[in-house]
């Protein structure tokens, strides 16, 4: 049986998957590995990795109480990082999808697990460069590991519209805010993770699919939202990888908001809306395709509404327990950014629209990633 | 029966198109064929298809041809030479000085340990200095070919582009300082002697860099056709090539300087690649075999053994610095060595310099001629195949390219 790792209530840690970039053109480089074997050279502590291919890297924070300390070790790896790409003459930059990258170009890291993905997914593993965050929220146990995933599941499109960041995929404008998701469409097990009635449910789930030989590991759960039983936490991984790490601070903060709001009012699993499943694809493409301009479909109210109106009122809701937390700062930020409709695909769109040049958009999204101006 | 069928004598001699269709028709041949059976790099089928019809081989591509070509190959060159220059980041070279430092470290040691063997083996310390100086620099067109066949990205990678680059700018450096000093010697008078080096590279640096200003502006009007774009540089090169050519100056750097004063972000960031797909093909593939047409072959043991000679210390030479300084540059040892080897292909630039020296002594030109003849041309067939196998070997050359 699957067991489920406990760790302290509200605990935080975010992932977050960069695109490294040539400085000629700024499109995707070969580089991953010649980074990684920099930082081998001068021990630093952080968590630091290769990802599917060697134009992407990741990084992890380690397990935070606030988000302010999550963004001030973010800000710490992004300098050792930004250093480094400095003298190997590449970038790096956040964003959801690179704009004209060609997924033909990619190269598979050489690693294990990564050649083990190419093989059994053939092309959709160089298709799977695409960038996101991940933030991890701390559980006391598996149901309420699976109580705040049901919860959270409603709350996806949110993230999605908040974090958009991929609008162009390779050299055209696909009219979506977030074309990332789309990418991981392709996945067999990704997309809606079932609503499941307890951790013995899903421990159950999990051990029929590894007796099908289906997965091996949670690893092979592509899923939007998935507990991540060794760290004792859930992931939510509909983000893109935003252009700054505030903004992923600041999405880490309104994860962490709504954990305690659950956290607060239910103890243990808390069964998802009989209708929800119904309604997840569609609001999570209405999330996709027109970020905070998406409409979604409430379940229970029946009711329509404009995702960034429906942001707004739960970031209102949210304060309360935000102040408790430390993370009030992160919703003001982000209540703004929804108020002044102000997207990193927003940007991008217009940095495009200012310059007509893709290679000038990934240039000064690298610019907001290392923390300059232009 | 010839005047029956064409009107006239059947030609003693390809035309001028005739001779660069056959290079390009059988080039393409031996790529297929070398490349395929002898899993041999792209460059070096090129540059043993151009040996093969040159007039060192059957002679289909005869002296005559070769040098009426030679218009059309400059202008090849100088697409090359600005596409090579766009790879080159001067504002990184500032940022990380160990690049820097090895590519002038590795072309000092490569001018002083060739110079020091060549007194030994008794020549002259002039000729031996410029003879130096001539294989201080690493072959831009084949670095950057096989970069570009291999599909090589990496550190290893780029470090060999940007040190080829400096060893030519470098090279021409020193080689105006060795002209300087042979100009002193033949009892030229000191405004000569001081003027003429200075003009060679400050007024190729200036006309490149001037140039690149004036394109930038032009293809920012442009904006954003970018086939126009393309049409503007070509045009720029073209007259760039004639402009060397009126002014006496270095084409290697001006053409190097426009390349790297074209790279423009913001509002300059409208300035294409000269070329792509398959017109990048086309040129190179012209210029290589075009390049193997030129060599001469002299296989008299004693030219032949200094060729070699000379090819093997200089690959030692270039190993010393690259593999002393890797740590430095963020590489490993092997990396080190690797981009130590990936730079053995000799600049086939420095036959123009000796035609440079030719034109103001003959006699000097002639004996630095065939000194370096036969180390070109054993680098040309040799260099490619260790750049290649330094790319692979680091990881950074696709397997499948």
């Amino acid at each position: 049986m699957l067991e489920f790792g406990q760790s302290a209530p509200l605990t935080l840690g975010i992932e977050l998957e960069l695109q490294l970039v040539n400085r000629r053109d700024f499109n995707l480089t070969r580089a991953s590995s010649d980074l990684l074997e920099r930082l081998r050279q001068r021990p630093h502590g952080f968590d630091i990795k290769a990802e599917i291919t060697e134009s992407m890297i990741e990084i992890a924070t380690g397990i935070h109480h606030d988000t302010e300390s999550a963004l001030t070790e973010l800000k710490a790896i992004r300098s050792l990082l930004v250093g480094h790409a400095d003298l190997m003459n590449i970038a790096i930059s956040g964003g959801g999808a690179h704009p004209f990258q060609h997924w033909d170009d990619q190269r598979i890291f050489q690693a294990d697990r990564y050649r083990l993905v190419s093989d059994l997914y053939g092309y959709l593993a160089k298709q799977f460069t695409v960038y996101g965050q991940h933030i991890h929220i701390g559980c006391p146990s598996g149901d309420h590991a699976i109580g705040l995933a049901n919860f959270l599941s409603s709350y996806l499109p949110d993230f999605i519209a908040l974090s958009s960041a991929s609008p162009f995929y390779q050299g055209v404008d696909t009219q979506f805010q977030s074309s990332r998701l789309t990418s991981v469409n392709a996945f067999p097990l990704s997309g809606r993770m079932p609503g499941f009635g307890s951790w013995d449910d899903f421990a159950a789930f999990f051990d029929q699919m590894r007796a099908l030989g289906i997965v091996e590991s949670m690893k092979d759960f592509y899923w939007d939202l998935r507990p991540k039983p060794e760290y004792g936490t859930i992931e939510i991984r509909v983000c893109d990888a935003p252009l700054t790490v505030d903004l992923a601070a600041q999405l880490a903060g309104y994860a962490q908001s709504l954990a305690a709001h659950y956290f607060d009012q239910f103890d243990g699993v808390q069964p998802e809306h009989p209708d929800a499943p119904k309604v997840h694809s569609y609001n999570r493409f209405q999330a996709c395709r027109f970020g905070l301009y998406g409409k979604v479909v409430d379940p229970e109210s029946r009711g329509i509404q404009p995702i960034g109106e429906r942001i707004l009122t739960t970031i209102e809701s949210l304060m309360p327990v935000a102040r408790g937390i430390g993370a009030e700062w992160a919703l003001i930020a982000l209540k703004s950014r929804v108020e002044n409709v102000e997207t990193d695909a927003d940007k991008i769109r217009r940095v495009f629209q200012r310059t007509g040049h893709l290679s000038e958009v990934v240039r000064q999204c690298a610019l907001d990633w290392s923390g300059s101006t232009y | 029966m010839n005047e029956l069928l064409w009107g006239s004598q059947w030609p003693s001699q390809f035309s001028l198109l005739a001779a660069a269709a056959l290079m390009l028709i059988c080039g393409a041949l031996a790529v297929r064929v070398l490349s395929s059976t002898l899993r041999l790099p792209e460059v070096t089928a090129f540059i043993l298809c151009g040996l093969f019809l040159g007039p060192s081989g059957v002679g289909l591509v005869s002296a005559e041809t070769v040098s009426g070509l030679s218009i059309l190959a400059d202008v090849a060159l100088g697409l090359i030479l600005f596409d090579l220059g766009r790879h080159v980041d001067p504002v990184w070279l500032l940022r990380e000085r160990w690049a820097l430092i090895t590519a002038l470290t590795q072309t000092l040691t490569v001018f002083i340990g060739v110079a020091l063997l060549l007194v030994n083996l008794g020549t002259e310390p002039l000729l031996a200095a410029m003879m130096a100086s001539l294989v201080c620099a690493g072959s831009p067109v084949i670095s950057f070919w096989v970069a570009q066949e291999t599909k090589a990205e990496g550190q290893v990678t780029n470090r060999m582009l940007h040190a080829v680059a400096l060893q030519c700018i470098f090279a021409v450096g020193i080689f105006a300082l060795c002209f300087q000093v042979l100009h002193v010697s033949q009892a030229a008078d000191w405004k000569t002697a001081l003027g003429h080096p200075i003009y060679l590279t400050v007024g190729s640096v200036v006309l490149g860099f001037v140039m690149s200003r004036i394109a930038l502006f032009l293809s920012n009007l442009l904006q954003p056709r970018v086939a126009l774009q393309q049409l503007v540089v070509i045009g720029f090169i073209v007259i760039l090539v004639e402009a060397n050519d009126l002014l006496r100056l270095s084409p290697l750097i001006s053409l190097l300087v426009f390349g790297i004063g074209s790279r423009g972000y913001g509002k300059n960031a409208a300035l294409q690649p000269a070329s792509s797909g398959v017109s990048r093909q086309l040129v190179f593939a012209f210029f290589l075999v075009y390049l193997g047409s030129t060599l001469v072959v002299d296989f008299r043991p004693e030219p032949l053994l200094l060729g070699v000679g000379i090819f093997v210390f200089r690959w030692i030479l270039l190993l010393l610095p690259s593999v002393l300084l890797s740590r430095k540059n963020g590489l490993s040892y092997k990396k080190g060595a690797l981009l130590g080897t990936a730079l053995v292909p000799l600049s086939g630039v420095s036959i123009v310099l000796v035609g440079h020296t030719t034109s103001f002594y003959p006699e000097f030109g002639v004996a630095l001629d065939s000194m370096l003849a036969t180390t070109v041309f054993v680098s040309s067939l040799v260099g490619p195949l260790l750049t290649w196998w330094s790319l692979r070997l680091a990881g950074e050359g696709r397997s499948d390219a």
